[in-house]
């Protein structure tokens, strides 16, 4: 009998990526971080790369699976670390989608790899941060974090979606 | 860099500072003041009035000043005079100690996540 699944190309595409997201991942979780509760997101390289070359149902899957095997591999499995990395990657993709269907709607207003990268950094950290105060620490004070924490995802933002950029024209100028 | 690019990055770069006025900074300066002799709260002040309290501690009176948003010991009948050299506090969550007389001050933030500490050891 025959118990195989059958797989497309683009399964396996998925697969691929998101190990390679996965490891990214995992490695930076073993960097020391400036700020407690930032870190540089570096895995997200691979997710704005994923949504601009194959769209935003495989970047959703990239993502959607880094977060449960990069969690499975560190140990924070169903730990509110898990919980505020999935509801922050889960907002990312929310803001994402309408931001990528306008690269085929409104081509001449579509933000690129740098905006898309910025706008899932702050979507990220906003949903974090809505998740933890609702959640783990219901207290205003929190909210004084909000701006920093803000700021510093914007840098974030754009230093991954111009590496992001780079990686794009590298792959496009290698399958031209 | 495309137009959208910009249209995001400019959005964010406005976005901030009105983040900042909404919510200020961790450990902002703190509004109020709490002066506890032994266990139980003497007074709680307005760091927005300048004034000078004689607080009575067990050894004698400590004298505690308050002037631009910030509070002081300005003197104490103790040997250490460790709470007069500590200084002007400001921030919320900073506290100032007589432990020999007994008299202390604490720094109001706007709630406990305000404070400039989130813990201090000894």
């Amino acid at each position: 009998m025959n118990t195989a699944l059958p797989t497309t190309r683009a399964d396996h595409r998925v697969a691929w990526l998101a190990a390679l997201a996965i490891t990214i991942h995992i490695m930076e979780s073993a960097l020391p971080s400036p700020l407690p509760g930032v870190k540089p997101g570096l895995a997200n390289v691979v997710t704005i790369v994923v949504l601009c070359r194959y769209g935003w149902a495989s970047a959703a899957w990239v993502s959607g699976l880094r977060v449960l095997a990069g969690s499975l591999l560190v140990g924070t499995f169903l730990s509110p670390t898990f919980v505020l990395s999935l509801s922050g990657a889960f907002c990312a993709l929310l803001v994402l989608a309408p931001a990528a269907w306008m690269a085929r709607w409104a081509p001449r207003w579509a933000p690129g790899p740098i905006g898309l990268s910025v706008l899932a950094a702050w979507a990220h950290m906003a949903g974090q941060f809505w998740v933890a105060y609702a959640l783990f620490v219901p207290h205003e004070g929190l909210f004084h974090l909000l701006p920093i924490l803000l700021t510093v995802s914007l840098v974030f933002g754009v230093a991954s979606g111009a590496v992001a950029d780079v990686v794009i024209k590298r792959l496009e100028a290698a399958s031209a | 860099m495309t137009r959208g690019d910009y249209v995001v990055l400019t959005l964010c770069v406005l976005a901030l500072p009105a983040l900042f006025v909404r919510y200020g900074l961790p450990g902002s300066v703190g509004t109020q003041a709490r002066i506890n002799v032994g266990n139980a709260i003497y007074a709680q002040v307005p760091l927005s009035r300048a004034r000078v309290m004689r607080v009575p501690g067990s050894l004698g009176i400590s004298e505690i000043e308050i002037r631009d948003g910030q509070i002081r010991f300005n003197s104490s009948p103790c040997q250490g005079q460790q709470c007069v050299h500590s200084g002007w506090a400001k921030r919320g969550g900073e506290f100032i100690a007589c432990v020999p007389n007994r008299v202390s001050l604490s720094v109001l933030g706007q709630g406990a996540g305000g404070d400039y500490y989130d813990s201090i050891n000894f």
